[in-house]
């Protein structure tokens, strides 16, 4: 009788936590079901003017920021975050493991405004007496999304070679290969899904940052054309303009939502694949 | 277990309890802009503390917001900071002037601009400081976020109904803009006069610099009311507030807040 009872408690928790999601789905697209409307999706996807005063309501040029700032973010944090997950487990000494462990871990928890804030006042002008131009570049951007991306692809990348049977890096060294070569032939192959899943983690966590972004990156909801323009994402169209946004302006905003959520929806959805597909 | 339901219940009434301290508080709700918002935050925390059965709840949204509220009689009063194009039948008390402020990097030597040679900078058309005096630099031109009220002033008052410039880098509150404008020797942005500091310059517009006297004067062109709005009638905690703005006590925090009382 008590078991049942917490069975459908647990069961009615679970259902909740979807329908939370559902709605919140279902409610994203019926806000933004007026923009595609009014305007067509063809109209929003593909407009490459944003101008809600005079009726643009184009996004391409958030989607291809977002896109722009993350893949650079991810060719910043990449090399730096395997080459450091590869060194804590393999080379360090017990001591500078367990030093390491608690900086990334508040690496991880440091607040994003922390990150935009440093940016602001430390890259930007450096950005601006390097390169000249205003100093609210890509550039800048996608090294605060690396910046902060880092620990989640650290960590995950650490379990990932943590995993790696260690009979196979015993008989690879007791074959006579160097630690060098079995880092390179055995663990890295072996545990390269596990980290390609943590690349598309962070990638999904650098897509849907914001505020750092916004405070960095310039805003300007132009095509960029260099790695020195500034750049609106996604995100940042929404949060900057929702608080003032009314009818069909405030409906386009949550297009917006509905293209950030369907990318992130696909990244999850590759990594899901990847990992059931051919995990180990 | 009949134990561990009884401390719960008594902790719920408790709570209860405690969450109404003042178990005869009236109500007054003020709703809009977020400009004249912490004036009014610091207003009403001076009045409250005067008047401990007066609750006044404040809440932004913006100007229009404001409007929409009192309409529909969610709120005792709106904020508004911008000119009533439809005054709707309501009651307006204003507050006083807020001027904004053309702001340059202290390195910059330019020291005034015309009204005109400010649209033309916005608008993309002037985009090197030697233009309008200065010295051989692109200028930085920084902005506010599409629906801000100092960007909608700005528009309405400088911008003669041409486009701001799709150049202009985006920045998402008056903070975040003063600190670009103070470390860009190149930059120029418009914050309200409240932000004015040493990190940044104020520029003259058409000769005027923006002071207290000639905001109040109106000689400075750059500025824009601080209204609060009521429905035309009125109930006498409302009205007794709005009485208590003229005392020395609420003068004294507009003037610190660098609001100017027009004479």
């Amino acid at each position: 009788m008590n078991e049942a009872i917490v069975e459908k408690g647990l069961f009615l928790l679970s259902i909740f936590s979807i329908l939370i999601f559902l709605l919140i789905i279902i409610f994203i697209i019926l806000e933004s079901f007026p923009a595609f409307q009014h305007i067509g999706i063809s109209n929003i996807l593909f407009g490459i003017n944003w101008a809600p005063d005079n009726g643009f309501y184009g996004i391409l040029p958030m989607i291809l920021g977002s896109i722009i700032v993350t893949v650079f973010a991810l060719l910043i944090a990449i090399p730096l975050s395997i080459g450091c997950a590869i060194y804590i487990e393999e080379f360090s000494q017990n001591h500078i493991k367990t030093l390491f462990k608690p900086i990334i871990q508040t690496l991880a928890g440091i607040p994003s405004i922390v990150y935009g804030f440093f940016g602001l006042m430390v890259l930007v002008p450096i950005s601006r007496d390097f390169f000249g131009g205003s100093g609210f570049t890509i550039l800048v951007a996608s090294m605060v999304l690396a910046i902060m991306i880092l620990p989640t692809i650290i960590s995950l990348s650490q379990d990932a070679i943590n995993s790696v049977p260690s009979e196979y890096v015993e008989s690879s060294l007791a074959l006579g290969s160097t630690h060098i070569q079995t880092i390179k032939n055995i663990i890295l192959p072996k545990a390269s899904l596990k980290i390609t899943t943590a690349i598309i983690l962070a990638m999904g966590r650098a897509i849907g940052e914001t505020l750092a972004i916004i405070m960095v990156a310039g805003n300007v909801a132009e095509i960029p054309t260099s790695i020195l323009s500034p750049v609106r994402t996604l995100t940042s169209n929404i949060a900057l303009e929702m608080g003032y946004a009314i009818d069909i302006h405030y409906n386009s905003l949550f297009a917006t939502a509905v293209v950030l959520f369907s990318i992130i929806m696909v990244l999850m959805i590759i990594s899901n694949v990847i990992e059931h597909k051919w995990g180990c | 277990m009949d134990k561990k339901y009884f401390i719960l219940a008594l902790i719920l009434i408790i709570g209860v309890i405690l969450s109404q301290n003042h178990p005869h508080s009236i109500e007054i709700n003020m709703v809009g802009s977020t400009s004249v918002q912490p004036v009014c935050e610091q207003l009403a925390q001076a009045y409250m503390e005067t008047h401990p059965n007066i609750t006044i709840n404040i809440q932004g949204g913006g100007s229009n917001f404001g409007i929409k509220s009192l309409r529909n009689e969610i709120a005792e009063m709106g904020m508004c900071s911008m000119e009533l194009e439809n005054n709707y039948n309501l009651t307006t008390y204003e507050l006083g002037h807020e001027g904004i402020v053309i702001a340059v990097n202290p390195a910059n030597n330019v020291t005034n601009l015309t009204d005109y040679q400010l649209q033309q900078i916005y608008s993309g058309n002037i985009t090197n400081w030697q233009e309008v005096g200065g010295v051989n630099k692109t200028i930085t031109v920084l902005t506010r976020e599409e629906g801000s009220g100092t960007l909608n002033a700005f528009k309405k008052l400088i911008m003669n109904g041409s486009d701001i410039t799709q150049n202009a880098i985006v920045l998402n509150s008056q903070g975040s803009l003063k600190q670009a404008i103070s470390q860009n020797p190149d930059a120029i942005g418009f914050v309200p006069y409240s932000y004015l500091d040493n990190g940044v310059n104020a520029v003259a517009i058409n000769g005027i610099y923006p002071t207290m006297d000639s905001i109040a004067n109106g000689s400075y062109i750059l500025q824009r009311p601080f209204l609060l709005l009521t429905n035309s009638e009125i109930n006498n905690q409302t009205q007794d507030f709005l009485n208590w703005l003229n005392s020395s006590e609420a003068t004294f925090i507009i003037n610190q807040n660098r609001i100017v009382r027009s004479f």
